[in-house]
């Protein structure tokens, strides 16, 4: 997706996850565009535009970052962590989209600053509702504050 | 003793006579002598006057006639009249005499008498108008005097006797009165101190002197004696048997004659048989263990020069070689005026069987403290695991089974219209099925929580935590006839958490087995049973037969077919996990179609527990 705009980041390992997640989204005709990485270095590469993503333009963040905890190479709260104490990417709502139902995870998720935080249900159809709530209240009705434009140099 | 006081008064009268009679003889001799002498100076003056004529006249006749008148003296021997050429002028002579003598008088002298001889002899000058015309000289035997004398001893030896005799009479009469009771004393403090018997007691005096007085002394000081002797051998009974009984050995150090007693219980405490002498500190050194000798002198030494009491453990060698007991000793020093230590007495005991015992609890101890650590790591390790397990569950078990759902539901939706009613049957099967797995895994995580969960205690109305409830319970409800009634609640010390999730499931239990009822009817209240809050919620449903109600509470069990009611068991098992480990209870009372009552209590009621008001919450208090 070179094509610029885009509205949801979807970190995701599982290919039948990412296929029933964008299933959803599309189901309930939220998210116009989603971007998907399939690990937490891959989602932080994107995010802070490094590696294959070092051309991406600094001004295309997205909306809504869907974060699975569950994650090869860099696990989701690492990843939650550096979004989270990074000025450029701290003000992206991060919804944690997990199987897990720890609550040590939920406490850490939201002791780093998780905006929310939601147990995938087994039911395909609450899912669904769920991912429809999700889209409507992240990409409707809440406002973000707009993208900092902040220098490469001012990062910390 | 009697003896000698009888010939000390015979000897004091004696000598005390005896001195007396001296005196008495010495002194009749002297006058006897005076006497003597006197009676011849008359006689000499007589005859020298009577001479003086025939002096005059040379009458040697008158004068021999004068001087025979001295027959009437027959103690008279010679006499005779001299003139001071010392020529004999007239001589007279009775008895043979000392014919030697001669007056020899010299020219001052008036008169001269001496003794000489048993002769007494006297010489007078004569005076004629001044002038010493001749000298009258008579020798005198001392027969008479001898007489008087000798009559005179008689009587002083008479009386000596006498008196001695009668001394002797009167202190043998002294003897029985006085020496008598003092005899019998001493009699008696020799029966004593042979036969150690000091049962006995001195004859007690008949008179009201010193004697009774000092008897009677002697016979209270042997009562005293009997009496602190029969308590020394109580104590020192006592004491035998305190010994014998705990097998305490005692020892004593003597320094200042350098020897060493160990009494009859040391010596099986030291192997050795009975009676064996050990007499010096050497031997006693020499029956401690070889390794344990060093230390024991040292601390005897210490405590000899020091102030602290002798205490040590050490080993002894006894009985086989390699037995060696162990011995625990305390000792106490005894010091002179100087400060020098001058004994030390002690005693010893075996603690082998203490120390083995000791060691071996020591042992237990440790490998219990080995085995509760391994334990709890095996119990650490198998926690570890059920979490790893459960988190395993949670993510990825549930992960499959939400493919499986999501791809069926798909399915279903994209293709549904494609298949027959068969396919589209057995779709729905797969769809209920891997719900109602969701489901299942949901609760036992909930159930594994409760489990693991610290609980976090705080003062909490019941009464609200029920209205939170309520909300989700009149949502599962929706479209069902439900009146709920809610009585008041007590504030209780509880996990808020854990307690909302015991009326969740309890309401949720009530909502689904009320189903079939046109009106259900949900209480929830509090009643006191034997003393005892217990809060209730109870419903009108479908209840349940009493019989299987001990199986209610279990995990998985249930009493209702899934055709009737859907569940999976889990429920109920959380509710009653949570109540225990609140410190309380839960039972149910039911009859089949007519309804159930669930009724549970907290270890938080008690004190804390009171009735409220609906409308009160815990902010009110807080």
């Amino acid at each position: 997706m070179t094509k610029g705009e885009f509205e949801i980041l979807l970190v995701e390992d599982d290919p039948r996850d990412v296929k029933l997640t964008l299933h959803a989204l599309r189901a309930e005709k939220v998210g116009n565009s989603v971007e998907v990485v399939r690990d937490g270095a891959e989602a932080l590469d994107f995010l802070f535009r490094r590696g294959a993503y070092s051309d991406r333009p600094a001004d295309q963040q997205p909306k809504l970052v869907l974060l699975d905890l569950k994650l090869p190479k860099v696990d989701g709260l690492e990843v939650l962590r550096e979004i989270k104490s990074n000025p450029q990417t701290r003000s992206i709502p991060v919804t944690i989209l997990t199987s897990s139902t720890e609550e040590r995870d939920l406490v850490e998720s939201y002791r780093l600053g998780v905006n929310s935080y939601i147990q995938k249900p087994v039911d395909f159809d609450q899912f669904r509702n769920t991912v429809k709530t999700l889209g409507l209240y992240w990409l409707v009705v809440n406002r973000t504050s707009p993208p900092q434009r902040i220098p490469d140099a001012a990062t910390p | 003793m009697s003896r000698t006081l009888t010939w000390a008064n015979v000897l004091v009268s004696g000598i005390a006579l005896f001195l007396a009679c001296a005196a008495f003889v010495v002194y009749s001799v002297v006058t006897f002598r005076d006497m003597v002498v006197r009676d011849l100076s008359v006689q000499a003056q007589i005859i020298g006057t009577n001479s003086i004529s025939a002096i005059v006249f040379d009458d040697a006749i008158a004068a021999g006639s004068t001087l025979s008148a001295l027959a009437a003296a027959p103690n008279v021997v010679t006499a005779g009249v001299y003139l001071p050429d010392g020529t004999a002028f007239a001589t007279y002579r009775t008895g043979p005499g000392d014919s030697a003598a001669t007056p020899g008088l010299r020219p001052d002298e008036d008169e001269r008498s001496w003794f000489d001889g048993g002769y007494v002899h006297l010489a007078r000058a004569v005076f004629l108008e001044g002038e010493p015309v001749a000298v009258v000289f008579i020798q005198s035997d001392l027969r008479q005097v001898n007489v008087l004398l000798i009559r005179y001893l008689m009587i002083a030896m008479a009386v000596l006797v006498g008196s001695l005799a009668a001394a002797l009479l009167i202190s043998s009469r002294f003897r029985r009165s006085v020496t008598g009771p003092i005899i019998g004393l001493a009699e008696t403090a020799q029966i004593i101190s042979r036969e150690k018997d000091y049962a006995v007691r001195a004859e007690p005096a008949e008179t009201e002197d010193e004697v009774a007085v000092l008897v009677r002394a002697f016979n209270e000081m042997l009562d005293h004696i009997q009496g602190r002797d029969e308590e020394l051998a109580e104590a020192r009974e006592r004491l035998d048997l305190s010994l014998r009984s705990a097998g305490i050995g005692t020892w004593h150090l003597d320094l200042v004659r350098a020897r060493f007693l160990m009494d009859d219980y040391s010596h099986p405490l030291f192997g050795l048989p009975p009676g064996t002498s050990v007499r010096r500190l050497e031997d006693f050194i020499g029956l401690v263990h070889p390794d344990d000798r060093e230390e024991t002198k040292r601390r005897l030494r210490d405590s000899l020069a020091g102030d602290a009491p002798f205490g040590m453990e050490f080993r002894v060698l006894r009985g086989e070689p390699n037995e060696a007991r162990i011995l625990s000793s305390r000792g106490k020093v005894y010091k002179n005026r100087e400060g020098a230590a001058v004994a030390m007495t002690g005693v010893c005991w075996d603690i082998t069987e203490l120390k083995r015992t000791e060691r071996a609890v020591r042992v237990l101890n440790e490998e219990l403290e080995h085995r509760v650590e391994a334990r709890t790591q095996e119990l650490e390790a198998a926690n570890n695991e059920l979490q790893a397990f459960t988190y395993s569950v949670a993510h990825d078990l549930r992960a499959p089974l939400r493919h499986i759902h999501g791809f069926s539901r798909m399915l279903m939706e994209e293709y549904g219209a494609e298949m027959d009613d068969g396919a589209r049957g057995y779709l729905e099967d797969i769809l209920q099925g891997t719900q109602r797995m969701g489901r299942l895994i949901d609760d036992l995580l909930a159930l594994g929580r409760v489990g693991r969960q610290d609980l976090s205690l705080q003062l909490t109305g019941l009464g609200s935590l029920v209205a939170e409830t309520l909300e989700s319970a009149r949502q599962e409800a929706q479209g069902r006839n439900i009146e709920w009634k809610i009585n008041d609640l007590p504030f209780v010390m509880c996990d808020p958490g854990l307690i909302r999730q015991v009326f969740t499931n309890l309401f949720s239990n009530s909502v689904k087995y009320t189903g079939p009822r046109k009106h259900a009817v949900i209480e929830v209240g509090q009643v006191t049973l034997d003393g005892e809050t217990a809060v209730y919620v109870r419903d009108n449903g479908v209840g349940f037969d009493m019989q299987y109600a001990s199986k209610l509470f279990g995990v998985f069990q249930r009493l209702h077919r899934r055709e009737d009611f859907e569940g999976t068991g889990v429920g109920l098992a959380t509710v009653q996990r949570i109540l225990l480990k609140h410190g309380g209870r839960i039972w149910a009372e039911a009859e089949l179609d007519k309804g159930a009552t669930f009724y549970f209590t907290l270890k938080g009621f008690g004190e804390d527990a009171r009735p409220v008001g609906e409308n009160e919450t815990s902010e009110v208090l807080s």
